[in-house]
């Protein structure tokens, strides 16, 4: 039952934390949010406790839909892979509510309704096991998202809205498609039973890579990834700063999960374990990733906004992962599955924690300057270190975090990535691994660029108020956790690792 | 088989509704017409519940009329159907009557709609269902015509184009007829159940005289329920009449005649088989008519400015995608009257699109009286009317095909069903094109959330409200937990 509470607890909270905010106090909302992500964090972490590496909750749903496949229940798990996103959503939920309550000012009550529906969709995806549910929720995120960004958000944000949501409506379309060809050629929708169901499937050779495909177009768009990202900068950077952090860090960092879990590894893995070569679609993959961690690096590194240049980020360290996830996916194959070689697939999975830790404070940090200097343009902000001494300490850890310096947890889960690719095995594996490597100081290019012009170039002459207590607090969380994951990585990488055993252990 | 057991609660329902319209006719204070059109609506339950619970123990059961051997017959998923759809049409009489609609005095008109729609949803003849679907046509156009010229005008196409739709439905029920006859069969070769279990004709010259008939019905099927390029009475139907007639329209005569549409036309899988050739012609112009069908109708919804008509031209892309599932079922080859995941997939998609739209355009119809006809008129609807925008958002929401309503659950289910049978063109058409819907729902959603600079609460009625937040909270339940009406229509 931890699960299905974990999910129903921010449902149930909606009329509370409605009624108590418009009743009684402002804060009450933000409050009551960041309890609930409170108790959903003590949840998941229990589930996973109990059943480690894999705890699953299974509950009826669907009647079977033909008639050679199975009743579809609404199965929840929770293994290390789940369990890191879990803790990345809310954590930065947390933060987020606490951010609120100092920087939403109108329609409160409204706003925390449709934060709490935004947590139950996000944490939903995470520890989804059947892929109709998976899809769901993944929807379901963009209503709020929707409501929030076009409510709260800057000017022009009901069209960045609209913008955001007709592409990953129609993108996630692909998907659906891809879940119904799944069906109907396996004859289930369970996500951690669909490996064996390929490999014993006669029919699933002529299909895998339309159904892989399908999924890619619907998860690319989720993640903002080069070439389908062109709604990302635009919400990203219009969006109320609390979801700018969760935009980024979790809901198309959601994007990248949904490709690990289930077209590279309920598909790709036991389709080259079926007996197909899988080999070129991931250099094809990586060749993606690695255009979004350039194109999104080269527009942040020129682009002068203080929310664009996070957004632009956000494409080029989606690209990292999917590159990351694809070479170490490739280093698993080309060495034989039982050599248990997944150093990059460990790096990629860190990083969906570790981005959304240092892009959430980022987020955070980029807002504070913006909603007290008033200033967009970063060239025009002055000195701000000396007027915002607190913003500037945690521009500090987002921004070096962010270029993957070390302590912060980027810095580990980067150089995971890095040295997962020079085993991958691939024609041009060692191009690749330069390309990874040198996406990285791309990144620490942009970080300082913003670090200098908003922090250190400059005369400081007139007053701007810091940020504000409680978005202190919430700041305060992730640079703290970010310090934490990058320092001591060994039980988060523990977890994700046994999860793999698990899976690579069944398709030996 | 005919089964004795359920002929007395069958017959009942059906004799009892024109009895108490007659009874409710006579009335003259409203309250009492609207306290009897309760009362039929209860007994209505009450039937439905005991024939429910008699077709679990029987089975399927087939229904004479007269010297019809097989008239009716009922199943679960027709049963189902019908029990939804009457507890939907329940709440939008409660709306009316809370909202003091003018449509209020004719319950009588309403109870006669939903006579009709059992009529449809249970016939097993051809000729029993084309009566019902006439009787539906009359007691729509009473309700429809009001002292307007919209009204007047839109009754008027309507009523023209459903007689040219009987007409032909008429001669291609006839035709058929008469070859079957040919071959030795009395009037039993208009069951529905009988044609969908046994092939009749072979190769040769009859095939194209079936052929030619059946294009017969298939034309007047598509002027029934607005296919291209019959449907240009559809969106009159939304605009001009009082917006809760339309809702009565759409949930009770619409949905029975996309469902009949679901029973008759893949039965010329049955009839023609062993003529591979003409029925793949036939396969690909009914298919290329559904999707002409919902492109026209999701892009013409998506240039309106009239909130109403958006979702009139929604109706039309609903029914051409109710032509593609009939196609998938006809391909399928499955008997249409047993029950099976197919049929009840279908069923659901009709089901639940019809009781959204039914929702938005009596929803659209309760801010009329605030004065909103058209797109623009609804910016800060939110902060006018926090409650009516909120139910308006989710019916629109459901629309759109946004998890966890039931919608996603109809669209999702439509998309799986086409993945198996169709080209892959056909799928990404249909993909496109939910996009597009999802789009101009957006487009709606998106102005209701437009501020004005001068925008203040008004009052509005929490009570009046209530039947359509049920329909909301149905629309919930159904997407979350779909698991509750499939079982029923498939058991």
């Amino acid at each position: 039952m931890y699960l299905l509470l974990s999910v129903i607890i921010p449902a149930i909270a909606i009329p509370i934390a409605y009624v108590l905010s418009k009743r009684y106090s402002e804060r009450a909302g933000g409050m009551v949010c960041t309890i609930v992500g409170l108790i959903d964090l003590i949840l998941v972490t229990t589930a996973y406790l109990q059943g480690a590496p894999l705890y699953i909750e299974e509950y009826k749903w669907l009647p079977k839909l033909s008639s050679h496949a199975t009743e579809i229940s609404f199965k929840l798990f929770i293994d290390g892979v789940s369990l890191l996103a879990a803790i990345a959503t809310l954590i930065l939920v947390i933060a987020a509510s606490l951010y609120s309550i100092d920087y939403i000012e109108h329609d409160i009550s409204a706003y925390y309704m449709f934060l709490l529906l935004l947590t139950l969709g996000m944490l939903g995806v995470f520890i989804s096991s059947n892929l109709i549910a998976f899809y769901m929720f993944l929807e379901f995120m963009l209503v709020p998202s929707y409501f929030i960004i076009g409510g709260w958000g800057l000017p022009g944000a009901r069209r960045a809205a609209f913008k955001f949501f007709i592409y990953t409506h129609v993108g996630a379309l692909f998907a659906l498609v891809g879940i119904a060809l799944t069906y109907l050629n396996l004859g289930t929708l369970d996500i951690l039973s669909m490996p064996q169901m390929i490999m014993t499937s006669t029919t699933w050779s002529r299909v895998w890579l339309t159904v892989f495909i399908l999924y890619v177009i619907g998860f690319l768009v989720k993640a903002g990834a080069f070439p389908v990202h062109s709604w990302l900068p635009d919400a990203h950077s219009i969006a109320p700063t609390p979801m700018s952090s969760l935009l980024s860090g979790i809901i198309a960092a959601s994007g990248v999960y949904a490709l690990f879990r289930i077209p590279y590894m309920s598909i790709l893995l036991p389709t080259f374990r079926a007996g197909i070569n899988v080999n070129k679609v991931l250099v094809a993959m990586s060749v993606l990733g690695l255009m979004s961690v350039y194109y999104g690096g080269y527009l942040a590194l020129r682009e002068r906004d203080v929310k664009r240049i996070p957004a632009y980020s956000t494409i080029s360290h989606n690209g990292y992962m999917i590159t990351g996830l694809s070479l170490g996916l490739a280093a698993i194959i080309n060495n034989g599955i039982e050599k248990f070689i997944f150093i990059g697939i460990l790096g990629a999975v860190l990083h969906i924690l570790s981005h959304a830790l240092a892009k959430g404070l980022f987020f955070m940090v980029a807002g504070t300057i913006l909603e007290e200097t008033g200033e967009r343009d970063i060239t025009r902000t002055k000195m701000l270190l000396r007027l915002m001494p607190w913003t500037g300490a945690f521009g500090f850890f987002a921004l070096f975090g962010i270029a993957g310096a070390p302590p912060f947890a980027t810095f580990i889960s980067e150089l995971l990535m890095i040295v997962g690719s020079i085993y991958s095995g691939l024609k041009y594996a060692k191009l690749f691994t330069l390309l990874l490597a040198l996406g990285t100081a791309l990144s620490a290019a942009y970080a300082l660029r913003f670090w200098w012009f908003t922090f250190w170039k400059g005369e400081d002459k007139e007053k701007v108020h810091d940020v504000r207590e409680r978005a202190k607090v919430g700041m305060v969380i992730l640079a703290i956790m970010l310090v934490i994951v990058g320092s001591i990585p060994f039980p988060f990488l523990e977890q994700v690792r046994r999860s793999l055993m698990t899976v690579l252990s069944s398709l030996k | 088989m005919i089964n004795e057991g359920i002929m007395l609660p069958f017959y009942t329902l059906l004799g009892i509704l024109p009895i108490m319209a007659v009874v409710v006719h006579a009335l003259g204070k409203t309250k009492e017409k609207f306290l009897l059109a309760n009362v039929s609506y209860i007994a209505s339950y009450v039937l439905l519940a005991c024939l429910s619970v008699k077709i679990r123990s029987t089975g399927i059961s087939e229904l004479p009329l007269f010297s019809l051997r097989k008239a009716f017959v009922l199943n679960p998923t027709s049963l189902t159907l019908a029990t939804l759809m009457t507890f939907a049409s329940h709440m939008l009489l409660l709306g009316a009557y809370m909202n003091r609609k003018s449509v209020m005095d004719k319950f009588d008109v309403i109870l006669f709609m939903l006579f009709s729609a059992y009529g449809i949803i249970f016939s097993d003849n051809l000729i029993v269902l084309l009566l019902f679907m006439e009787i539906g046509l009359v007691s729509t156009a009473f309700l429809f015509i009001e002292r307007n010229r919209e009204s007047i005008e839109a009754t008027v196409k309507m009523t023209i184009m459903l007689i040219l739709g009987g007409i032909f439905l008429a001669i291609g029920f006839s035709g058929l007829y008469l070859i079957l006859r040919s071959k030795g069969l009395d009037l039993i070769a208009l069951s529905l159940s009988y044609l969908s279990g046994t092939p009749q004709l072979e190769q040769g010259s009859m095939s194209i005289l079936t052929l030619l008939f059946f294009t017969l019905i298939l034309v007047g099927m598509g002027i029934e329920v607005g296919l291209v390029p019959f449907y240009m009475w559809l969106p009159d139907v939304y605009t001009g009449p009082m917006a809760i007639a339309s809702a009565f329209f759409i949930l009770l005569v619409d949905t029975a005649d996309l469902y009949a549409l679901l029973r008759v036309l893949p039965l010329y899988e049955h009839i023609l088989t062993g003529t591979y050739t003409i029925k793949m012609l036939f396969t690909n112009v009914v298919v290329l008519i559904s999707v002409i069908s919902f492109i026209l109708g999701e892009l013409s919804a998506l240039t309106q400015r009239r909130l109403r008509r958006i979702f009139g031209y929604s109706g039309i892309a609903d029914a051409g995608y109710t032509l593609l599932l009939a196609t998938y079922l006809a391909i399928l080859g499955i008997s249409i009257v047993k029950p099976s995941i197919p049929l009840a997939i279908a069923t659901f998609f009709i089901l639940f699109s019809n009781i959204a739209l039914s929702n938005i355009v009596s929803l659209i119809g309760l801010g009329e009286t605030k004065g909103i006809t058209t797109i623009d008129d609804i910016r800060g609807l939110p902060w006018r009317f926090p409650l009516l925008s909120a139910n308006l958002i989710i019916s629109l929401l459901s629309l759109a095909g946004v998890p966890p309503l039931a919608g996603f659950m109809a669209k999702f289910f439509v998309i799986s069903a086409i993945s198996s049978t169709f080209r892959r063109l056909i799928v990404i058409l249909v993909i496109i094109f939910f996009g597009v819907c999802a789009a101009y729902v957006l487009r709606v959603i998106a102005t209701l959330w437009s501020k004005t600079s001068r925008v203040t609460r008004e009052e509005e009625s929490v009570i009046q409200l209530i039947p359509f937040i049920i329909l909301n909270v149905l629309l919930i339940i159904c997407g979350i937990y779909p698991r509750l009406i499939l079982e029923f229509m498939m058991r």
